[in-house]
């Protein structure tokens, strides 16, 4: 069986029309956040959103919102004031935190978010908290001792 | 060039500009919406949820978590298997006809050969252009491993397909400039360089050509060995010299078929089984 160059493109790009149409109808492409995670594997957990798959893209009222965490303590731990908190995006933090000696982002909302409810999160990199939701955490969260352990040696300084 | 082969050639043109337009319409909409300005009909998808290479990416910390690695959704992992469907058919037709950067690297190249006809795209030396032709595969297993280790598109920051069509937003790393500059430079001399030596999607893609079902074939009984086919091959792949071109290097742009270059009537291919060869059977 032979076939033209022209078949073969046209072959190609109707695969892709009705692989994505066929995907759309299925309700399986998604190129935004749905704003909500993933769910944990682990059957004790089953029913509990899991922090590792919090996105950039989430607002601090949303996680507040998904994870039953107060706003304030959010704001308080990130040093933002509650005002500020409500819309400001996981991914806006590496902005604020631009120049500081570790890096604060998504990755830090996730494991705060994680030990706040005491749930179990692997970083998968080095993580760092700002200074201030150390006191936070041990206030209002549900730490492991372990968890407290890694968050007290990955702390931005005070000032930062 | 007769008609007929101009059509050829200019359907690819088409699909090709076309594909670069609706991703830089994609990355622009997503930017203005950012900035509060939204486009009618335009959805707010980033440059990551439509590049298939994020589906790649993403692949090992789907399988163990079930998430999709950062920034990624599901639209690269369907992309991802879209691509790989058309790739078992027609080999890494992705890189030759819808890759955006790879049209752009063709763009700029258009320019290098007129600029410099005795040294383009025969400037790098065969030795050492055969052992850089491996890099891309110490990049692909780098990126897949790094991104599995970290969970992150780390991959992002020497990207110079998002510097591309990121140019004027503030997410671009300096490191991704830089690879644009450079893969933008190189073009003038080598065609497709970032392909050739670097691209990680495109080594993935390039296995394909080894079990692809429609294999580009060349007759040996009507070729006139004129080796036009290698001259206008992209990839410099020796079409001339070989009966089923399953190169890793190939991208299926289907400039060396007898529909586009070749000038001798279905000398070059793209075909199931050989000619006759079920009469042999």
């Amino acid at each position: 069986m032979k076939i033209k160059p022209q078949a073969a493109i046209i072959i190609v790009i109707a695969i892709f029309v009705v692989g994505i149409v066929a995907a759309n109808l299925g309700g399986i492409w998604k190129t935004q956040s749905t704003k909500v995670p993933v769910k944990y594997r682990d059957e004790k957990l089953a029913e509990v959103y899991n922090p590792a798959d919090i996105r950039g893209s989430y607002s601090f009222s949303e996680i507040s919102s998904l994870f039953k965490i107060p706003l304030k303590d959010l704001a308080d731990a990130f040093g933002l004031s509650e005002g500020e908190a409500a819309n400001f995006k996981c991914k806006d933090l590496e902005t604020k935190y631009a120049g500081s000696q570790y890096e604060i982002g998504t990755g830090s909302v996730k494991m705060f978010t994680a030990y706040y409810l005491g749930l179990p999160y692997t970083p998968s990199e080095e993580t760092y908290l700002p200074g201030a939701a150390l006191q936070v955490l041990k206030e209002k969260g549900k730490m492991t001792k372990e968890q407290l352990e890694y968050v007290s040696k990955h702390l931005l300084p005070a000032k930062q | 060039m007769n008609n007929k082969k101009r059509s050829a050639a200019a359907l690819r043109r088409i699909v090709q500009i076309a594909v670069f337009a609706l991703v830089f319409f994609i990355t622009v909409s997503k930017w203005l919406a950012e900035k509060g300005i939204s486009i009618p009909f335009a959805s707010q998808a980033s440059l990551h949820a439509v590049c298939p290479f994020g589906g790649v990416e993403t692949l090992y910390q789907l399988v163990m978590t079930g998430m999709f690695v950062q920034k990624v959704h599901s639209s690269s992992f369907i992309l991802a298997i879209i691509s790989a469907v058309t790739a078992l058919l027609f080999g890494a037709v992705f890189c030759g006809y819808i890759c955006p950067f790879g049209a752009f690297q063709e763009w700029i190249g258009r320019l290098g050969r007129k600029l410099f006809p005795k040294i383009y795209n025969r400037a790098v030396p065969a030795k050492l252009d055969k052992a850089l032709r491996y890099i891309r595969y110490i990049v692909l297993v780098m990126v897949v491993y790094n991104t599995a280790a970290t969970a992150k598109l780390v991959f992002q920051n020497a990207d110079p397909f998002y510097a591309l069509f990121n140019f004027f937003t503030n997410e671009v790393a300096v490191s991704a400039y830089i690879m644009l500059g450079v893969v933008t430079v190189l073009s003038l001399v080598v065609e497709r360089p970032w392909c050739k030596y670097l691209c990680p999607y495109g080594a993935l893609l390039g296995l394909f050509n080894k079990i692809r079902i429609f294999k580009l074939r060349r007759s040996k009984s009507t070729c006139i060995n004129c080796k036009k086919c290698d001259k206008v091959c992209p990839m410099n792949v020796e079409v001339s010299g070989k009966e089923v071109i399953s190169d890793l290097q190939c991208i299926s742009c289907h400039k060396c078929t007898s529909e586009v270059s070749c000038p001798v009537k279905d000398t070059v291919t793209i075909s199931v089984r050989k000619e006759g060869a079920a009469h042999e059977n």
